[in-house]
């Protein structure tokens, strides 16, 4: 399990964690939710053991999380950050297969990794192009496709922050049936999403988030209501029920 | 598949043309050989050949195709194509140091064996002060600024400028000859020892920066996202900048200030095959070698019998190619 306890992190004296702990189970597809500059890639970010916590600690199966090497955390977490900034045109293909990297295998064994994990998100048709030369959609699509090939059957975390970000419609419920999928293998699952619908009907547990703090944490029924999620993102929400799943939306406009 | 035919290529033509340039290399210059003279020739041509051309001709090519590698590997490391040893600083940093270790150990010591040996690890501290002192500058949180990077480097080759213009001012007639000709980049007194030791320098570490390849592949994805990948990114960096700046420190040293060949050889092969380090750092080193003998070549018949400095002819050549990088990057960003 990978746990954050009472974590705070301060930056230019300010707290962007303040007090957050939150546990990221096995088996789990874990969403995290709030407005901008609530906290969330901090947290996400402090999960990863990429930025040291000023208070409390992150536990990675018991022990601190830094306490592994950086070899080994790569093979048990992937992680895919928000910010990806790759100005040199690599084909494609290359990009992808940088998430090779950690990962023991042979060329041929990573070859058809590379090939799966392209087919998988729909960018075959581009492998040999430069990747400066993409959209913003399509770059997105190859770090997804990249973070896929870093994950193997050793891997037992996999977190992305604001994944479906310039993603279009099609490939980002594609998207989150892969994540479901790999949370239901066993592997422990966490996101940062904005798309309250999507959030909703994939999530099993969902932590709501602003200035820093976590609101509140739980099922999908238990955190997100529409009162709690009006207070936090300072919006009139409202929620119904269609074919089966909750739809948010904001009923001012 | 193109692409694989396309690196072959590249490494046979290389590979080609390095011997044939090396032997008119060899037999041209202020006198002409012939093929012949390689082995049955007079005195006189044995000797210019053995302790002057061939001497100079090695010279002339590990300094290229080290300055070649230490720019593509700085370029990685700074995530930026228009980075430099000599724009960011570094050269000048380890000349300043040069020029100072001269003139003080000079008046001090004299003349002596100290002095000459002392001149290259000056210029390696010099140049890997400089480079942890503009890694230290340019880094925010994002990770390094381009435009901190290189406004670091005019500040810093304009307070070298300086140091170097006081210390002339400072020093005798005779050293102040040497060391004007040596910063314009001279391969003239080219010396077996001068050889030797950037041949051992290049037999250790162009092995070992080609092996940090595929780590500097990912580096360039930004160095958090490194991390997460599994590359120790602080080591990787230090270890990186030690031998870049011990590389460019050496050929500093022997040769003097040669700009523009770090910044225009890795430049054309990532032209021809894209910036991937496992091929960029290995052809850099080739391609490096052969460029600068060629101008080296152009250097000593263009005005014959009169040589120009080997720095002149790689400036008139990189600074248009610099000039038409900066211009096309313009172009790529103006076009959303």
């Amino acid at each position: 399990m990978l746990k954050a306890e009472s974590i705070s992190v301060m930056r230019n004296g300010q707290a962007v964690l303040d007090n957050a702990s939150v546990d990221i189970r096995p088996g789990c597809l874990h969403v995290i939710l709030g407005p901008n500059g609530a906290g969330k890639t901090s947290l996400l970010k402090a999960l990863t053991g990429l930025t040291r916590v000023d208070s409390g600690r992150v536990l990675l199966h018991g022990e601190k999380v830094q306490s592994y090497s950086i070899s080994e955390r790569s093979l048990l977490m992937s992680v895919l950050l928000q910010e990806q900034s790759l100005d040199f045109p690599f084909k494609v293909r290359d990009v992808v297969s940088m998430g090779a990297y950690p990962v023991n295998a042979t060329l041929l064994q990573m070859d058809s990794v590379v090939q799966q994990a392209m087919a998988a998100l729909e960018i075959e048709h581009l492998a040999e192009r430069n990747y400066t030369a993409l959209s913003g959609g399509e770059k997105q699509r190859t770090h997804v496709a990249r973070l896929l090939v870093q994950t193997t059957a050793d891997t037992r975390y996999v977190l992305l922050d604001e994944p479906l970000k310039a993603i279009d419609l099609k490939h980002q419920v594609a998207l989150m049936q892969q994540f479901r999928a790999m949370a239901n293998q066993g592997k422990a699952v966490l996101l940062v999403l904005h798309d309250l619908t999507l959030a909703a009907q994939f999530a099993d547990s969902i932590t709501l988030m602003d200035k820093g703090r976590i609101i509140k944490t739980g099922s999908v029924e238990q955190v997100m209501q529409p009162d709690i999620l009006s207070t936090v993102f300072q919006t009139p929400i409202n929620a119904t029920q269609a074919m089966g799943h909750t739809l948010f939306f904001v009923h001012s406009i | 598949m193109s692409n694989q035919r396309m690196k072959i290529g590249l490494w046979i033509s290389a590979w080609v043309l390095l011997p044939m340039l090396m032997l008119v290399s060899l037999l041209n210059g202020s006198a002409v050989l012939s093929l012949s003279d390689i082995w049955e020739g007079s005195d006189l041509s044995r000797r210019i050949l053995y302790e002057l051309r061939l001497p100079r001709v090695l010279l002339v090519m590990l300094s290229g195709g080290l300055l070649a590698i230490a720019g593509a590997v700085v370029q990685a490391l700074f995530r930026n194509p228009l980075a430099d040893p000599g724009l960011i600083g570094v050269s000048g940093g380890a000349a300043l140091a040069a020029v100072a270790w001269q003139v003080v150990a000079s008046a001090a010591l004299g003349s002596g064996i100290w002095v000459s040996a002392g001149t290259p690890l000056a210029a390696f501290a010099g140049g890997m002060l400089v480079t942890f002192f503009v890694i230290r500058i340019a880094r925010n949180t994002s990770g390094i600024s381009a435009l901190t990077l290189l406004l670091t480097g005019i500040a810093i080759n304009a307070i070298a400028g300086a140091g170097i213009a006081g210390l002339k001012y400072l020093s005798d007639s005779m050293t102040l000859r040497q060391v004007t000709f040596w910063l314009m980049g001279n391969v003239q007194g080219a010396s077996w020892w001068a050889v030797l030791m950037l041949l051992l320098i290049s037999v250790i570490f162009v092995p070992v920066l080609i092996r940090h390849a595929v780590r500097l592949n990912l580096l360039l994805l930004g160095e958090q996202q490194a991390l997460l990948l599994g590359v120790d990114v602080e080591k990787t960096q230090r270890r990186l900048v030690l031998i870049t700046a011990l590389m460019v420190g050496a050929v500093v040293s022997m040769v003097g200030l040669i700009g523009f060949v770090g910044l225009v050889v890795p430049h054309l092969v990532r032209l021809m095959n894209g910036p991937d380090n496992r091929f960029l750092l290995p052809m850099s080193f080739l391609l490096g070698a052969l460029l600068l003998l060629l101008a080296d070549l152009v250097a000593r018949i263009i005005a014959a019998p009169a040589e120009l400095p080997i720095g002149l002819i790689t400036a008139l050549i990189g600074g248009p190619v610099f000039l038409f990088m900066i211009a096309y990057q313009q172009r790529g960003r103006g076009a959303c």
